[in-house]
């Protein structure tokens, strides 16, 4: 790994993480695949708006509407895909908090 | 009776359904009120002009009304009844489903035809006891046993249960399944047991004859919407509801000011009111053009994205925003043009009945804000409005 690059496992931690914070599944996050659909553990469309709002804060970034189309939102790696798509890896810092 | 309506166009589509709405609907609308009972007499006029097929695509034997036309048709009965127009746009509320997620499934094309053709009555069956109202949510799942699968489900408010021929039924995928993870499936009367375990005795829409219901039925793969209902509801259900229904509010909040209009005028008439008029007809007519305005623009936004094949847009959170804060605008302006229409008639529209009654109106439109809670929308609204910024 390349120094000062975020690795995928470490943005794919971040996003487990802020699934952790959010009620909007129905399964532990930290027991769910990379792949796994999140649909199918019980997320809906306005928990999936919930996620995207925590990850904006989390990854200090701001998402298109457009991400949230089921495809794209429906998997950790895809929300990955999504963000490293979104940033360049400098931007995945957590926002400093004032 | 000659050819049906269906046979001459849109334009011969309104006329019948104005006949239907004030021949038909409108003199039974206090029986159907006082007794809570179906609407047979308007529901049989509507099957006999073709207009139980009027969402079917023409392609397979329907009117193909667009949701505009679908909505003029909703407004103008519920100026007669608005049991007699819900019952009516609910069941299209249901063809819609089918014609917009059912194509390219033989079952679905098939049952299709048959809506045409033997004018069958679908209710459907989205409520549940137990889920607190929320209709993303299922408890019922469909089970599968051997070759078949079996479904059984309490429903909550199951309009004209015990008079549709067919129910469109949520339920999870399958017993393991999450409970937003839902199909919806087709039930055939005949194959479909049927228990209702309540009553419907309320405050309005008393026709529309809404008691909870236990259903079981087993079922073949084909009757399941090929379709998730997640995508079934964001592009069709949801819409077309808050569409159709704000339609049938309209027609509410239309009689009920046409109703204060002739008591302005027979005030007038007889020199007992304010010689120029009455300003508040003008007010609850100002309101009125508001609701009817709301309702055209949301059904020519529906057309035009159906038109254009853009799913995206309709699957779109900023047209979710606009379909929710439609319905819940619209449940509002027809309780607000009812009671302003009772204010100007006084105890002629306190009367329950009687030419200014605007009695039963009210309680009809109270109805509005509890179907799918507005608080419920305004909160999803609110969720959705931290992603959505383009206005």
């Amino acid at each position: 790994m390349e120094e000062g690059l975020v690795s995928t496992d470490e943005i794919h931690a971040r996003v487990r993480r802020v699934l952790g914070t959010l009620d909007v599944l129905r399964v532990d996050p930290s027991a769910l695949g990379d792949g796994d659909d999140l649909y199918a553990a019980g997320l809906r469309s306005l928990g999936a708006v919930r996620l995207l709002v925590a990850l904006e804060g989390e990854f200090g970034v701001e998402f298109p509407e457009s991400a949230l189309h089921r495809g794209a939102f429906s998997t950790i790696a895809g929300i990955g895909a999504a963000l490293g798509a979104l940033a360049g890896d400098a931007a995945l810092r957590p926002v400093d908090r004032v | 009776m000659s050819e049906p309506a269906g046979a001459g166009g849109p334009a011969a589509v309104r006329r019948a359904a104005e006949r239907i709405g004030a021949c038909v609907a409108a003199p039974a609308a206090d029986d159907v009120d006082r007794h809570a009972r179906f609407p047979a007499e308007a529901v049989e006029a509507l099957r006999a002009e073709g207009l139980l097929g009027a969402a079917v695509p023409r392609a397979f034997g329907g009117l193909g009304l667009d949701l505009r036309e679908l909505a003029d048709v909703a407004q103008v009965l519920a100026q007669g009844c608005a049991s007699a127009a819900m019952v009516w746009a609910m069941h299209q509320i249901q063809v819609a489903c089918l014609a917009c997620h059912g194509r390219g499934a033989p079952f679905f094309e098939a049952y299709l035809r048959e809506v045409a053709e033997r004018q069958r009555l679908i209710a459907s069956v989205t409520s549940e006891v137990g889920v607190g109202g929320d209709i993303r949510t299922s408890i019922a799942a469909v089970e599968q046993r051997g070759n078949a699968g079996r479904l059984e489900k309490h429903g909550a408010t199951v309009s004209y249960g015990a008079q549709a021929d067919a129910y469109l039924v949520t339920a999870r995928r399958r017993p393991e399944a999450a409970g937003s993870d839902q199909v919806f499936v087709l039930l055939r009367r005949d194959d479909t047991a049927l228990e209702q375990t309540g009553v419907w005795d309320t405050l309005g829409m008393r026709g529309t004859c809404s008691p909870p219901f236990r259903i079981a039925a087993t079922i073949a793969p084909e009757q399941i919407l090929p379709v998730p209902f997640a995508e079934i509801c964001a592009r069709t259900l949801v819409p077309v509801s808050h569409i159709l229904w704000s339609a049938c509010w309209l027609g509410i909040a239309t009689d009920a000011v046409r109703r204060a209009g002739g008591c302005v005028r027979d005030r007038a008439r007889r020199g007992a009111g304010a010689s120029g008029g009455d300003a508040r007809l003008a007010d609850v007519t100002g309101r009125l053009q508001q609701l009817r305005a709301g309702v055209h623009a949301a059904g020519g936004a529906y057309d035009a994205l159906r038109a254009a094949g853009d799913d995206g847009a309709l699957s779109g959170l900023g047209f979710a925003i606009e379909m929710n804060q439609l319905k819940v605008a619209s449940s509002e302006l027809v309780v607000q043009i009812v009671g302003q229409a009772l204010a100007i008639c006084g105890t002629a529209g306190y009367a329950a009945a009687g030419p200014y009654s605007v009695a039963r109106h009210l309680r009809d439109a109270y109805s509005a804000g509890c179907m799918i809670s507005n608080e419920r929308l305004r909160t999803a609204s609110a969720t959705m409005l931290l992603a959505h910024k383009g206005l």
